[in-house]
């Protein structure tokens, strides 16, 4: 077990180091000197070379990788082109936006799906069947950012539960920031919920048939008992991989939902640098939301080690 | 059961019929010229004129949405073409040799996972200009992981069976065995694959141009005329309920047909290595 938790890791770092090797090259090849963008052609060689060390983009292009991964393991992700402080200062004020967001849906999902899915499973083949199959495909079909216009819609023009567009910050009125995630968090986890209670629905069908379950029955197990106890043990297992993966795609979709409600995460700050071509930005926000992702999938894996002993003794 | 899998996935194909028809009769008749500015027309509602109304320039809207869906069409398809045979092949390859090669492809492609496709289609946008060919490049790339990490599972599995070791036995080659003798195997595989990935690159796409990243104005895109919609949420609510119901009901028609019954086993088969 702590063998493969340690080559689980090992695995992870690697990915980590390949993917900031990757980031950075590309970057690197590109043919574009940020002194001269900065100070213009007309600047002279000794502002122009002292531009560039303090941005550190002296020496060949191995010993700047090897000095910005230095830097990152201690969070230093090198300085920004057009603010002019660091960006890990940068990307500090930002993520914590981010990190509510990301935890906040996967509760809804979580709390939503799980009970919701096993109640579908037992009003399996009632009239109320093709009901909810049309409003799951409905919900499930809606992507992030729509589902956010017209939450914005329904609660913000039309209840005026909130002004849309008005982010309040986190760090002035914090019950207030956590009530206007709500909304930015529906958004992102409601076609999520959509997909994992038909997952889990399924897959509780699909074990039901089973040998085992009609031996727990015979056994003289509740109907319940054997959801909770047999069942539910085996069919929450895919549910647990498809939650890992949500996560990790409603780190990416929630960049795009953070515009819809106009808060200024780590999406907006992305575009931003895209737009005025800020390299060490748009490295350190992409490096961080890969790395999450690979700590995410690098848990799921862990987890269903932990959870499922036909994985853990083969290990 | 088996019944209403069929009928789901019947009205699926209807509704991405009627779309691809809507898109073909755009080609053939438009009743006004897509970027035409008609201002005295600007944010006019629904009429015989103009069928879903004018967006904020007073252009024609049903034109607009259907220059947007044949965008988004375009990419789609050959996003998923591209990537799709990309992958496949790759996974293909390391399936059925496994050993070293296998190892460091597959690295890579955990590599590319890690980066999810809206945020790598973003780095491309970034580092070169945003037109269409780089989009269809950027989200072909990002699509090829899944494609990989779903075929090679599979030819993992198939490689060890016994029309494999009969076909070698019979002196066929390596690239025939994978090509045909593996790959009509996995094929409904592929499909599958394919309408997801289908789907995810038109929701790609339409968060890309969102975003205003993606196709540039003035080209019409689904997810530029959203979110100029979304400017106008209370002045003029028609234009982007109309936009926003027409892409609901692709994507409802994409996910019928991409479920066909096997989206759970899909799903499944692909963290199953």
């Amino acid at each position: 077990m702590v063998k493969y938790i340690i080559k689980k890791l090992i695995i992870l770092i690697v990915t980590v180091l390949a993917v900031s090797f990757v980031i950075f090259m590309l970057f690197s090849i590109i043919p574009s000197d940020p002194a001269v963008n900065k100070l213009g052609i007309n600047a002279t060689e000794e502002s122009l070379a002292a531009l560039r060390a303090e941005y550190g983009l002296e020496g060949p292009v191995l010993v700047r990788y090897f000095r910005y991964i230095g830097g990152v393991c201690t969070l230093d992700f090198g300085k920004s082109y057009t603010y002019g402080m660091k960006v890990s200062q940068l990307i500090g004020e930002r993520i914590f936006i981010n990190i509510v967001l990301s935890l906040m849906s996967l509760i809804i999902v979580t709390v939503v799906s799980i009970p919701v899915g096993m109640l579908l499973a037992h009003v399996d083949k009632t009239k109320w069947e093709n009901f909810i199959e049309i409003i799951n495909q409905v919900v499930m079909s809606m992507p992030p950012f729509l589902l956010g216009i017209i939450l914005t819609f329904i609660f913000g023009i039309i209840f005026k539960f909130f002004s849309p567009g008005r982010y309040i910050a986190y760090n002035k009125d914090f019950w207030g920031f956590m009530g206007y995630m709500i909304c930015p968090a529906l958004a992102l986890s409601l076609p999520k919920c959509a997909m994992c209670i038909r997952l889990l629905r399924s897959s509780i069908l699909e074990e039901k048939k089973k040998d085992y379950v009609k031996v727990a029955l015979a056994k003289g197990n509740s109907n319940g008992r054997a959801l909770y106890k047999h069942i539910l043990v085996n069919a929450i297992m895919p549910t647990i991989t498809f939650i890992s993966m949500i996560l990790a795609d409603m780190i990416a979709q929630g960049i795009v939902v953070e515009q819809v409600f106009s808060l200024p995460g780590l999406g907006r700050c992305l575009l931003n640098a895209i737009s005025t071509r800020d390299y060490p930005v748009i490295e350190g926000i992409i490096l961080i939301i890969a790395t999450s992702i690979v700590v995410i999938g690098t848990l799921n894996d862990i987890i269903h080690a932990v959870i499922d002993p036909r994985i853990r003794e083969d290990l | 059961m088996k019944k209403r899998i069929d009928s789901s996935l019947v009205i699926g194909y209807v509704i991405l019929g009627l779309f691809v028809l809507f898109v073909l009769i755009g080609l053939f008749y438009e009743p006004y010229d897509g970027n035409y500015m008609n201002l005295s027309d600007k944010l006019a509602t629904p009429s015989f004129k103009h069928f879903f109304g004018c967006d904020q320039y007073g252009r024609d809207i049903y034109v607009r949405v259907q220059y947007g869906l044949r965008n988004s069409l375009i990419i789609g398809l050959s996003s998923t073409f591209f990537g799709g045979m990309a992958g496949v092949i790759i996974g293909a390859v390391c399936g059925y040799f496994g050993g070293v090669v296998d190892a460091v492809i597959m690295r890579i492609v955990d590599v590319l996972f890690a980066i999810p496709s809206i945020i790598l289609a973003l780095l491309f946008v970034s580092l070169f200009n945003s037109n269409m060919f780089n989009v269809i490049l950027a989200l072909s790339l990002a699509m090829i992981p899944s494609f990989t990490k779903m075929i090679r599972s599979e030819f993992h599995v198939i490689r060890k069976s016994d029309y494999v070791l009969a076909s070698r036995m019979y002196g066929s080659s390596h690239i025939r065995i994978i090509f045909r003798e593996i790959l009509p195997n996995v094929y409904p595989i592929i499909i599958n694959c394919m309408f997801i990935a289908f789907n995810n690159s038109i929701l790609a796409e339409a968060g890309l141009s969102y975003l205003g990243v993606g196709l540039q104005p003035p080209a019409a895109s689904l997810g530029n005329m959203i979110s100029q919609a979304q400017g106008y949420l209370a002045t003029a609510p028609h234009y982007i309920i109309i936009v926003g119901v027409i892409m609901i009901v692709l994507l409802i028609g994409l996910g019928l047909v991409s479920e066909g019954g096997s989206w759970h086993s899909a799903y499944n088969r692909r963290f199953k290595n």
